[in-house]
């Protein structure tokens, strides 16, 4: 019983993370309808960002994250009027290819600027543990599932009650109904690309206490964050949270009953089952994987 | 359906005819080049540039049969690349069966897991398929490190050199560069017949719009289900002249999402959907990323690939169609050429 | 699917860019009279010796993709040689060593930049590789072309047992690393008051190359001392999560763990063990990342206590000869000059292999000369202490099963004490006892 709980817990606080990186990847799936494969690579920035803060300045990854969110958003802006606006009306390869070239860049960059080696930040919160019975957590996690709560409540109230919000949501379900509203579509575009980089980014701070950071890191998540996004839905907040509390669950349960050698196999296959079986994900608009992108 | 045969082209002589016989010329020329160039090459260096290309340009013709022509865009190809590169060489290493052989049983595992995943994948669209692909090639990387005692797993699969015809392995680089030719010829021949038999049309049809190509009777299911099939058979081919030219297999390597992306990548960068775009893509990129590393690797560490992937860039934002069709655009704006033909 | 056409202008442009940067790419590095080579420091190129000349010689590492860190740190250790080989007048009768870097990220790229370094760059000597895989093909591409492969890290058990005739390898196998641990895991034994016997040993490793044949040589050694091995599991060093594995683990009540990480998953592996609360009596490493300095700045004073069957570093100077002693602290020097911080055990090796090769080979061979080249390897035999490193030189010869392999190798244990790594086993080579034996429980140390 007791490993049963533990697991549970592990797993839970574990899938939030995934959460946290899928949430953003949501959005831009969702309303540009681009598979961002640098996706991985802007969490690795963040996790930079958070760790050059900290070593400047002494600034602790959960403050930092208020100074790294503002940081990336504008590094988003800036990708994306260089870049990301080129393509919007390319084939959907090029796109893909046009990320899959932005990572690229962005991870040698790394490496030229910051060599190869691992960093950490050592922090008070990422060596503590808090224990509930037999359970054990690190609270650095703890902290981290708090957070990705206040930040998804956030984006979901920014989502629905401003105007900027409003305007994301109608483009996202209707593009051509939302340009003939009078909608700005380049400007929403151009603000939920910028969020979305900014949330991974946050979600970057908030793993540097829990994990070291290097150029390829970003590559070991950004695989996980495609299964839950589409487990949980494409452009659904609710299910990217579901998502990566589900796949965590599956992780960690296949991990410790299985193998763990063979764990990422098991959310693999997961998600080719729901695929198989429930297309548009759990929480998706029925339908969209049957129409793509186009 | 239409399916236009060479001889009653020649016969009616229309200016469509003569049109698509001028169109023959160049590639008959570039035949014969090929088949001359590497008589002409002594440097290895430059051979194996050759053979690299040859063999990329193979596995991206195969891929676009799905990826292009189909408009089904995999990133799982790898999957079916290292099944057929693991066949026939673990079947030569443990039961010493000819590699010829061991790549006609990969072919058949290859076309059994496409048509396997094909009936799995067959409803999505867009992301979502390709998604899924890379799903399936990382859950056979995972098995293939796991099953060790099978693969030999990350302590990787090495081939004992032992050259004979036989054995598809060689003395020296020419007759790798000749094989790698003809698998590349094969290939193209197969796509060039795909493009002009009915199945192409049917395939075109399925990509441009699938809603209206069934209602004019295109059975897209078997239609996709068939350019699954035999993109991953070529791609299993494709698998096994790499193993019996490197030597040396790793899960890491064979079922990577790198190699799916680069090979997709050469497609795209020449042109989806026709028969010489992922040749020019894989003469474009290999000879590329080879010099600048080159050039470059004595710089700082990531220099090169930093120029590497703002290139890429830069290319897909000018030319997201690709260089096949820039060129025929090129082309076709040359004075003293009619309006254009096709489109 | 709607597509836009593309526009004259634009296109023209881009082709016209591509073929431009095509033909300068292809151009420049063939062009005769344009050498690629250079400082491969990045400072101010290396004056020639008044004799005149350079002595080209190629590198390949990983020094980019996921191993980068490990690459580039032994290209460091090797570029020291060259330095110091260099100021002091260079080899055979004063010409300038002129490294040839290559970047080899992943195997396939290994063979294209072993071909360019053979035949468009004609180096007859090539050093490498920090990595298994990397190693294996190298080493292969080098052996068709009939030119030498200095090896100074690869630990697959295998490179060394293909029966080259061209390739050399300084360094101990996996079989040594590894089964090192489990050697080290039964000596323990008595001192933590069990019976090896009895003992329950856990052995986990990471499924790459590195770290299935160090595992796989663990378990062997494991089973043929007739140790207890209650687990052996495998992990991908990519998961960014090992809390099932620890668990799995936990669950077996383990007295000794036997564990093989390559980087960044050694600490996820301690940290989570405590977190989890993972309590053992000992743990033995395998180097890799739980050897390197990142490891302790990383985990902190947690690291303190673990134990590492791993490559030699600063071995106690009274098992060197003058010589060695001599360099060793040189080294440690100019290391830290150039980085802030101390060599790990990848840079001692590649650094101890290319002095062995460019002080005792080299000037023995007299000149660029592959077949007197590797008469004068074999021909060597240095008793242990005559590299920096503590090692001797004796290579086995051509036809032997393990032909090239240095057998004057050999793996030490480390200890990380106050944050540094100490070698405690063998006793000669020893600077420091071992301390924290067993292990305290988590809730006996500060956290």
């Amino acid at each position: 019983m007791a490993i049963l709980l533990q697991l549970i817990a592990s797993g839970l606080l574990l899938g939030s993370l995934y959460s946290l990186i899928s949430v953003g990847l949501t959005l831009l799936f969702g309303v540009l309808r681009l598979v961002n494969f640098a996706h991985g690579e802007f969490l690795m920035l963040g996790m930079y960002a958070a760790y050059w803060l900290h070593q400047a300045f002494g600034l602790e990854a959960y403050l930092a994250l208020f100074v790294v969110g503002p940081l990336l958003f504008l590094f988003g802006l800036a990708v994306y009027q260089l870049v990301i606006k080129r393509t919007m009306g390319a084939p959907n390869v090029a796109r893909i290819f046009a990320t899959v070239g932005l990572a690229v860049v962005l991870q040698n960059s790394a490496l030229a600027l910051w060599t190869g080696d691992f960093r950490q930040i050592q922090s008070p919160f990422a060596s503590a543990v808090l224990r509930l019975g037999e359970v054990q957590v690190n609270l650095s996690l703890v902290v981290a599932f708090a957070i990705t709560t206040a930040v998804s409540l956030a984006l979901f109230a920014f989502l629905k009650w401003t105007y900027i919000g409003k305007a994301i949501r109608a483009t996202a379900q209707d593009r051509g109904a939302a340009l003939l509203m009078g909608i700005d579509i380049n400007r929403v575009f151009l603000v939920t690309y910028a969020t979305g980089i900014a949330l991974v980014g946050i979600a970057g701070a908030l793993l540097t206490p829990t994990f070291a950071v290097f150029p390829a890191v970003g590559a070991n998540f950004s695989l996980v964050a495609f299964v839950v996004v589409v487990l949980g839905g494409m452009g659904s907040i609710p299910g990217a949270l579901l998502g990566g509390l589900i796949v965590g669950l599956v992780e960690t349960f296949s991990g410790f009953y299985i193998s763990p050698a063979l764990k990422q196999a098991f959310y693999f296959i997961l998600f080719i089952l729901v695929l198989a079986i429930r297309p548009q994900g759990l929480f998706g608009q029925r339908g969209a994987e049957e129409f793509g992108f186009k | 359906m239409y399916a236009p045969s060479r001889d009653n082209l020649v016969q009616t002589a229309s200016p469509p005819a003569a049109g698509l016989y001028r169109r023959y010329y160049p590639g008959a020329l570039g035949l014969v080049g090929l088949v001359v160039l590497p008589l002409a090459i002594r440097s290895p260096f430059y051979q194996e540039l050759l053979i690299l290309v040859f063999l990329y340009a193979a596995l991206a013709s195969a891929w676009n049969l799905v990826g292009g022509y189909a408009g089904q865009f995999s990133l799982g190809h790898a999957a079916f690349f290292g099944i057929g590169a693991y066949t026939s060489s673990l079947l030569f290493v443990r039961y010493q069966i000819s590699p010829w052989a061991g790549m006609l049983a990969g072919v058949a595992l290859a076309t059994l897991l496409a048509l396997g995943i094909g009936y799995l994948t067959i409803r999505l669209r867009g992301p979502f398929f390709t998604l899924a692909t890379i799903a399936f090639s990382e859950v056979l990387l995972i098995l293939a490190v796991f099953f060790r005692d099978v693969t030999r797993g990350s302590e990787g699969l090495s081939i004992p050199f032992t050259p004979a015809t036989a054995n598809m392995m060689f003395h020296g680089k020419l007759p790798y560069v000749y094989l790698m030719l003809f698998l590349m010829l094969t290939v193209l021949a197969i796509s060039f017949w795909v493009e002009r038999s009915p199945m192409g049309y049917r395939l075109i049809a399925l990509r441009e719009d699938e809603a209206a190509a069934e209602a004019v009777g295109v059975d897209t299911l078997r239609a996709k289900l068939t350019a699954t099939a035999l993109s991953a058979a070529l791609t299993a081919v494709c698998g096994t002249f790499y193993a019996q030219y490197f030597l040396w297999l790793e899960p890491q390597y064979a079922f990577s999402l790198d190699l799916s992306t680069q090979v997709a990548l050469m497609a795209i960068i020449g042109g989806m959907g026709t028969v010489w775009g992922p040749v020019l893509g894989s003469a474009l990129i290999i000879p590329l990323s080879l010099f600048l590393r080159g050039a470059l690797g004595n710089a700082h560490s990531g220099l090169y690939l930093i120029i590497y992937g703002a290139l890429l860039i830069v290319v897909v934002l000018f030319l997201p169609e690709g260089m096949v069709a820039a060129i025929r655009h090129l082309y076709q704006r040359l004075p003293g050429r009619a309006a254009p033909a096709r489109r | 699917m709607i597509r836009k056409r593309v526009g004259l202008p634009r296109a023209t442009t881009a082709l016209g860019l591509l073929a431009t940067l095509l033909l300068t790419a292809c151009a420049a590095p063939g062009t005769p009279g344009t050498s690629t080579t250079g400082s491969t420091s990045g400072a101010a190129p290396a004056p020639a010796g008044p004799a005149g000349g350079e002595v080209r010689i190629g590198t390949i590492f990983p020094l980019t993709g996921n191993l980068a860190f490990g690459g580039n740190e032994s290209f460091l250790g090797t570029d020291i040689a060259r330095e110091i080989i260099n100021e002091r007048g260079g080899i055979w009768g004063g010409k300038q060593i002129v490294f040839v870097k290559a970047d080899a990220p992943d195997q396939t790229a290994a063979t294209n930049e072993m071909n360019r370094l053979i035949t468009r760059e004609g180096v007859k000597l090539v050093i490498g590789s920090f990595s298994s895989a990397i190693a294996f093909t190298a080493s292969a591409v080098a052996e068709r072309n009939q030119v030498i492969f200095w090896e100074n890290h690869g630990v697959a058990n295998d490179i060394a047992r293909r029966g080259f005739k061209y390739l050399f390898k300084t360094n101990i196998n996996a079989a040594g690393t590894g089964g090192g641990a489990a050697v080290y895991a039964r000596e323990l034994a008595p001192k933590l008051g069990l019976d090896p016997k009895s003992m329950r040993v856990a052995i986990a490793w990471e499924d790459g190359t590195y770290g299935t044949s160090v595992g796989k040589s663990a378990a062997e050694k494991a089973a043929e001392l007739g140790l207890n091995v209650v687990a052996n599991e495998s992990y991908n060093a990519k998961a960014t999560d090992l809390s099932s594995l620890i668990l799995k683990l936990k669950s077996l009540n383990p007295d000794v763990l036997i564990v093989a990480g390559i980087g960044s998953d050694a600490v996820l592996f301690w940290k989570q063990a405590r977190d989890l609360n993972l309590n053992v009596k000992a743990v033995v490493a395998t180097s890799g990342g739980w050897g390197v300095p990142g490891f302790a700045e990383n985990v902190g004073e947690a690291a303190n206590g673990i134990f590492s069957s791993d490559f030699p570093t600063d071995v106690n100077p009274k098992a060197l000869n003058e010589a060695a002693a001599k360099l060793q602290s040189e080294f440690i020097n100019r290391f830290q000059a150039r980085t802030g911080r101390k060599p790990t055990g990848n840079a001692w090796l590649a650094f101890a292999g290319t002095m062995l090769l460019f002080e005792h080979v080299l000037p023995r061979a007299g000149a660029m000369d592959v077949e007197k080249i590797r008469e004068a390897a074999l021909a060597l035999d240095l008793p242990l202490g005559s590299m920096v490193n503590g090692y001797g030189v004796k290579f086995n010869p051509p036809g032997h099963p393990e032909a090239g392999l240095n057998t004057r190798s050999f793996s030490v244990v480390l200890q990380w004490q106050n944050g540094g790594m100490k070698v405690v086993y063998p006793e000669n080579l020893a600077n420091s006892q071992p301390i924290m034996v067993p292990l305290p429980s988590w809730d006996q140390r500060q956290r």
